[in-house]
């Protein structure tokens, strides 16, 4: 089991050194030079120069690298372009807020798509699977900002059951409660989409699993149906389903910018819109890392579990 | 139809059977048409005996013996007549929740493949206790205790270890031994063996036979055979039923059926045990003839003429 997870850990470690050439390589990549955005169209060629040398983008490239590496291994993500301020008190406060909505959004993923999932394989081909599959595909062809603007129109205006914008209220912010209430709509909104290839996928995986032997001889056990579902099938199928569930946080992530855009969420989402419209380039290169290493790091930790939750796997990862 | 011959009694004749299946019938809806997979058919376990249920692949014997605990697993499947009577009571005519008493209490299954019959995701004695606190209602220090006994009785290598194992863990050997652990673990009156020993090697075959063979002696489990080995027929059954295209076509004492098969499908299925040397007038049942028929009322006797020069 430490093997595994040793191997597991560096690897992730590699992918993320890969992930910052990336990011680095963002700013070299972009048209236009970061002096010009600052001093704006009508700079000197002496002053962009002056700026230049300041940012240290006269030096070669991989100097460059090894300087932004170090900064990143010391916290140190550069200065905003355009606040004039460390980006990390920029990105960290947002990106916490888009936690909130991401993990939000994940626990209604799991916790609707897996028994839908489950619940649709049991009664394959009957009204339920037929219905909730058929619902799961429409809403996993919508996109998300969409399905946003639908969720504010009919449960934010018509029925004003929910707030439509923002985190909490600004008139009177009522702690929690607030919180959660503003959550509803942003949190449903990204979620629908990963939630439904995850019920799609819980589905199909059972269904393989409840065609086994050993199901046959848990029936002839007298176990009754429910105990195999929900204990035998879903422990079985839970593997692949956790797998599905890590490569699926990164497509939350993504929707979770749209949705942080149309419901004016103050997340890391919206930062990051706001910068790419300003070309703040450390502040996206510091939005995109973080994205980058939450996506990562949950698919380290679905691979593990399965690792765990394997008893075979967890075998051989000891041979 | 033609009746089969009655079964020969063994035993004390004043027990009543364990099981009697009477006039059963199974059909399948398949896309071609009505499939009667079962075509009325009776049998009986006698009380301590076992009964070999003889017949090539798709003869039916295994629906028969999933009939028996309610578990034909198909939406296409549908039971059209008669009784299955175990201790008197009929089986078919009970709910889903009072059969899930009688499977695994009262009648235990070893089943085919015996490498992927248990769950893979938990540990043996978990997967015994699970079974036998179902049905007995005991705490689980006394469950596990009951459970170690069951290993003990299928002989299994350092049990108390091996409680804590998982099923990759163990041999094929190994694992159907547990499976039939699992099966006897409420020390059910009737233990349905659905060819227990397709999937192991021929080394372990005779064990596993042997195995049941010392249950039926020792703690009186009566027995339902199915196999398509006459091998295993004579080595362990008292009486034999051969099943044809969902029929029965002979039924009798095993000794006598094997000395003396009536039914040259019978004589077919005995020729196809393989052995070293095959006289010139040995040969197994064409494929041809293997198909069950859509629905066309057919004698199970129709292609006896193949055999007349036999």
């Amino acid at each position: 089991m430490t093997a595994l997870i040793t191997r597991r850990v560096v690897s992730t470690l590699l992918v993320l050194l890969g992930v910052s050439v990336v990011v680095f390589l963002l700013v070299q990549l972009v048209p236009g030079d970061p002096a010009r955005v600052i001093l704006g169209q009508n700079a000197t060629p002496a002053a962009i120069a002056e700026v230049r040398q300041a940012l240290g983008l006269d030096k070669p490239i991989v100097v460059q690298f090894m300087d932004y590496l170090g900064g990143l291994l010391r916290g140190d993500l550069g200065t905003s372009l355009i606040v004039n301020s460390p980006v990390i008190d920029i990105v960290l406060p947002r990106f916490m807020n888009t936690l909130i909505l991401a993990g939000a959004a994940l626990i209604i993923c799991v916790g609707v798509g897996v028994p839908l999932g489950l619940l649709a394989a049991k009664k394959q081909y009957s009204v339920f699977d037929r219905a909730s599959m058929f619902i799961s595909m429409t809403g996993a062809s919508v996109p998300v900002y969409w399905m946003a603007l639908l969720l504010i129109g009919f449960f934010g205006l018509t029925l004003g059951w929910f707030p439509t914008s923002g985190m909490y209220d600004s008139r009177e912010p009522g702690g929690l409660p607030d919180l959660l209430l503003h959550l509803v709509l942003p949190a449903v909104a990204a979620a629908l989409v990963p939630l439904a290839v995850i019920a799609r996928m819980t589905r199909s995986v059972t269904l393989e699993v409840l065609e086994q032997d050993y199901v046959r001889t848990l029936r002839a056990s007298g176990l009754p149906e429910s105990t195999i579902l929900w204990r035998h099938a879903l422990r079985n199928a839970l593997p692949q389903i956790v797998t599905v569930i890590g490569l699926q946080v990164g497509y939350l992530l993504g929707g979770v910018i749209f949705v942080e855009v149309v419901f004016g969420w103050p997340g890391l989402g919206g930062q990051l819109y706001t910068s790419i419209s300003q070309r703040d380039m450390p502040t996206i290169q510091a939005g995109v890392l973080f994205i980058a290493v939450v996506f990562v790091a949950v698919n380290l930790l679905a691979d593990i579990s399965v690792g765990v939750l394997d008893p075979r796997s967890r075998k051989q990862a000891v041979a | 139809m033609t009746t089969p011959t009655p079964p020969a009694k063994t035993g004390s004749p004043a027990t009543a059977p364990v099981l009697e299946i009477r006039d059963l019938s199974v059909e399948f809806a398949t896309d071609s048409g009505t499939v009667r997979a079962v075509d009325h058919v009776d049998l009986t376990v006698e009380k301590g005996g076992i009964l070999g249920l003889v017949g090539e692949s798709g003869s039916g014997k295994s629906v028969t013996a999933l009939c028996i605990l309610g578990l034909i697993g198909s939406r296409r499947a549908k039971i059209t007549s008669g009784e299955v009577r175990f201790q008197g009571e009929d089986l078919l005519t009970k709910t889903e929740r009072q059969m899930r008493d009688v499977r695994g209490g009262r009648i235990g299954l070893v089943s085919q493949n015996a490498l992927s019959a248990l769950d893979p995701s938990f540990r043996i004695g978990d997967q015994l206790i699970e079974v036998i606190r179902l049905h007995q209602h005991v705490d689980k220090a006394t469950a596990a205790r009951i459970a170690l006994d069951s290993l003990d009785i299928v002989a299994l290598p350092d049990a108390a270890r091996r409680m804590r194992s998982y099923p990759h863990e163990l041999s094929g050997g190994q694992r159907q031994r547990v499976v039939i652990a699992i099966a006897l673990a409420c020390r059910p009156q009737l233990l349905i063996a659905d060819e227990p020993t397709t999937a192991l090697d021929a080394t372990v075959q005779q064990q596993i036979l042997d195995l049941l063979l010392d249950i039926n002696k020792n703690l009186g489990t009566s027995m339902l055979m199915v196999t398509h080995d006459f091998g295993v027929v004579a080595h362990m059954c008292t009486t034999v039923a051969v099943m044809r295209k969902g029929r029965i076509v002979e039924q009798g004492e095993a000794g006598e059926i094997i000395s003396f098969p009536r039914q040259p499908y019978t004589q077919g299925l005995m020729n196809a045990v393989p052995r070293l040397r095959l006289s010139e007038t040995e040969r197994a049942v064409p494929r041809s003839q293997r198909r069950l028929p859509v629905f066309v009322e057919e004698s199970a006797f129709a292609e006896r003429a193949d055999y007349a020069t036999v």
